[in-house]
């Protein structure tokens, strides 16, 4: 209908409509109770009763996700940038994608509708390429964030019991689980879709590398990050306006980015401090983002520093309540509590993060030389790929788990 | 060029797939006569079914573990004694655990220390999914079989893998070879802290009764009677006012079942009324379990000289 209408204000018309029951029942599911909650409590301290009940509805897995790729669709057509499809079992495929139903990558629809009208043959070379992805990812998730997750779970379970060095590594151990764990289900997706011969867009890039705040949101979810900028950032007036109004609409950004991974304030708190501490990047200049073969002391320097900030801020995004991150703020200043000495994690985890880091610190400086993974030779390959597998099966936690970005 | 093409990835993923299933057969098999030497046998818990002809033997959870000390036991009762409470396990463990002690004799005394998590609803990881411990024994002890089958449809093709069985034991192994856990309390683990905080409450009234976690209590009690052992089933002491109406209604079946009294401590006056004899709300401390020992040593002379 947006496609067919001449008239611009039927279009806009008709984008708003879609734009609101797409958001609507994305609100109905996602933040309805929270609003109300909020609302509740508020009317609770001014005495006044409030009467709307909780809707307790189970939250569709994925929900976001696909809302956001439905909307991206929607604004396209409205742009004129992709043809509106219509063959109803091509638009159902782009929303249902099973690979990256769930955790995206949030894709494209000029990126990925047009793959579904292409002949696919099976072809080796994806296969290969998509078993190396999925390994990698399998890696990623079962022996990195998995194993860490038996640390940050107890720790922030009970953060009042445990002592300031215990809260820190949790933390530190937390930046790498939910890395490992997205990451790892991207690239699960991504492989499992490249067997079938589909190109998902890449999510990650080694965001802990990043030399700043900016340049980290360049790296870490991709597919949302350049879904705000593209969707929100852009039509709010981007860097169009002058420098105070691009601060604020880079605020607003992440407020909202933060709301869309889950209604509770932690998630807002969360958005609101990537904002501000791009903000405050902004007002010191032009922000350079780092070439990725530069090794230097300046650039570790600023890896560390980037890297501590987004650990900071993950505390909100792990805390089950505001009040909760607080205290493991408060509590990692002090000495008070047990230690939580875990020789399980300390060592498979170890083990873990030594071979990510490996393979991410060479794929970042020395791009093209760690030879073991990334060899053209298929037998090098192959033997370094089936020590991942042994890895995984000795290692990694092999027990019924779920993805930590499902809930969103 | 087509040809090379099909030719690269097609040496990639034979190369994968033969590595994969020689490098976990040779690695599984090594860590296999690893785990059952004789070094490991001396050190590692869950084998005490094989080297422990004990004449009484306690299961349960970390409140076993924690609560039975086997030498204060054994100086009263006059007979030995094993602690085989394992952290975290609840019945289907146990139970696994003592149909493997039974195949090898028939102990004087069976003691289970009840805990909630024995007969309430939870969740998979609190439950059947703790039995993965069981899988270094997979293939050598066909009752840890029948646990881990519990697990899921799954397993049996999980461990069709050499490693799987042995997925996140390989420091263990290690130690319990090369740099050996020496436990000389007989399974018996002391926890050395006290209690600093004041007593707190709770209640079950949100919990569920798991009827195939209560049927693996009856099979428990009556496998273990059908080979007359005395069998005793306890709940030691907390500190925390608790309103148990499953564990009463635990109790009372097993007591129609049975003939069979549960002998509870859990709100039993010289230790609630002690908070220096408590490691934390639901474990005794090494003094604790002391008393708590002397107590339940007096019962088991008792039930050993019934008929």
């Amino acid at each position: 209908m947006i496609e067919r209408t001449d008239k611009a204000i039927k279009k806009r018309y008709y984008l708003l409509l879609s734009i609101i029951l797409n958001f609507g029942m994305l609100f109905i599911y996602k933040y309805f109770d929270f609003l109300n909650s909020s609302i509740h409590v508020l009317m609770d301290r001014l005495s006044v009763r409030w009467p709307v009940p909780n809707l307790d509805l189970l939250l569709p897995v994925g929900i976001s996700f696909f809302t956001f790729q439905a909307v991206g669709y929607t604004i396209d057509v409205y742009r004129g940038q992709v043809k509106a499809e219509k063959h109803f079992g091509y638009y159902a495929l782009f929303i249902s994608f099973f690979p990256q139903l769930v955790a995206g990558p949030i894709e494209r629809s000029k990126h990925l509708l047009p793959q579904f009208r292409e002949v696919h043959f099976f072809d080796f070379n994806n296969l290969e390429a998509g078993i190396k992805q999925m390994i990698w990812g399998f890696f990623m998730k079962l022996v990195v964030a998995d194993r860490l997750a038996m640390y940050v779970q107890p720790v922030y379970g009970n953060l009042e019991l445990h002592n300031g060095t215990t809260i820190l590594l949790a933390t530190i151990f937390f930046a790498f689980q939910i890395y490992c764990d997205f990451a790892g289900y991207s690239n699960i997706a991504i492989g499992t879709a490249r067997i079938m011969g589909f190109d998902l867009m890449n999510n990650f890039k080694r965001p802990y590398f990043a030399t700043n705040i900016t340049e980290f949101w360049h790296r870490w979810h991709i597919s949302l990050s350049t879904w705000f900028r593209d969707y929100v950032y852009i039509p709010l007036g981007g860097n169009r306006f002058g420098h105070t109004r691009t601060k604020f609409n880079l605020f607003v950004t992440f407020m909202v980015s933060g709301i869309w991974h889950g209604a509770n304030w932690t998630f807002l708190v969360w958005g609101g401090l990537h904002g501000v501490l791009q903000v405050i990047e902004k007002s010191f200049g032009k922000i350079k983002e780092s070439k990725s073969t530069v090794l230097n002391l300046s650039s570790v320097l600023k890896v560390f520093l980037t890297f501590s900030f987004v650990t900071v801020t993950w505390i909100f995004f792990r805390a089950s309540g505001i009040d909760q991150a607080f205290i493991a703020i408060n509590r990692i200043l002090t000495t008070s509590g047990i230690p939580f000495k875990d020789a399980n994690t300390f060592i498979y985890g170890g083990t873990g993060l030594l071979i990510l880091f490996t393979r991410e610190f060479f794929n970042e400086f020395y791009p093209g030389k760690f030879l073991i993974l990334e060899s053209k030779q298929p037998v090098v390959s192959g033997i370094a790929y089936s020590f991942l597998v042994l890895v995984i099966l000795l290692i990694g936690i092999l027990d019924q788990s779920q993805f930590i970005y499902f809930q969103f | 060029m087509v040809k090379n093409s099909i030719n690269k990835p097609v040496i990639f993923i034979a190369v994968l797939i033969i590595m994969t299933i020689l490098g976990d057969t040779l690695i599984g098999n090594v860590l296999n006569s690893l785990y059952f030497s004789d070094a490991s046998i001396k050190n590692e818990r869950l084998l005490a079914y094989k080297q422990s002809q004990k004449d009484i033997i306690i299961f349960g959870s970390s409140r076993a573990e924690a609560h039975f000390d086997p030498m204060i036991i054994s100086q009263i009762t006059g007979m030995s004694c094993y602690n085989m409470g394992f952290s975290g396990q609840n019945i289907y463990f146990h139970k696994a655990m003592l149909e493997s002690v039974l195949e090898e004799y028939s102990p004087k005394a069976i003691v289970l220390e009840l805990l909630d998590i024995d007969f309430v609803k939870t969740d998979a990881i609190h439950d059947k999914e703790k039995l993965s411990v069981l899988l270094p024994l997979y293939a050598a002890n066909k009752h840890a079989k029948q646990a881990i089958q519990l697990r899921g449809r799954t397993e049996k093709y999980k461990n069709l893998s050499s490693i799987y069985p042995f997925n996140s034991a390989v420091y263990a192994i290690l130690r319990n070879n090369y740099y050996p856990f020496v436990n000389n309390y007989n399974g018996y683990i002391p926890i050395h802290n006290k209690w600093e905080y004041a007593i707190d409450s709770t209640s079950d009234s949100k919990s569920k009764i798991d009827e195939f976690k209560v049927k693996a209590i009856y099979d428990f009690i009556e496998k273990a009677q059908n080979r007359n052992c005395k069998v005793l089933i306890t709940v030691s002491p907390y500190y925390m006012i608790r309103r148990d109406s499953l564990f009463n209604e635990i109790s009372k079946r097993i007591r129609t079942r049975f003939d069979l009294e549960v002998f509870s401590l859990s709100q039993d006056r010289r230790f609630l009324d002690r908070r220096d004899l408590f490691a934390d709300p639901m474990h005794l401390n090494t003094e604790g379990a002391k008393q708590f020992s002397e107590i339940i040593s007096a019962k088991i002379l008792k039930l050993v000289a019934t008929k």
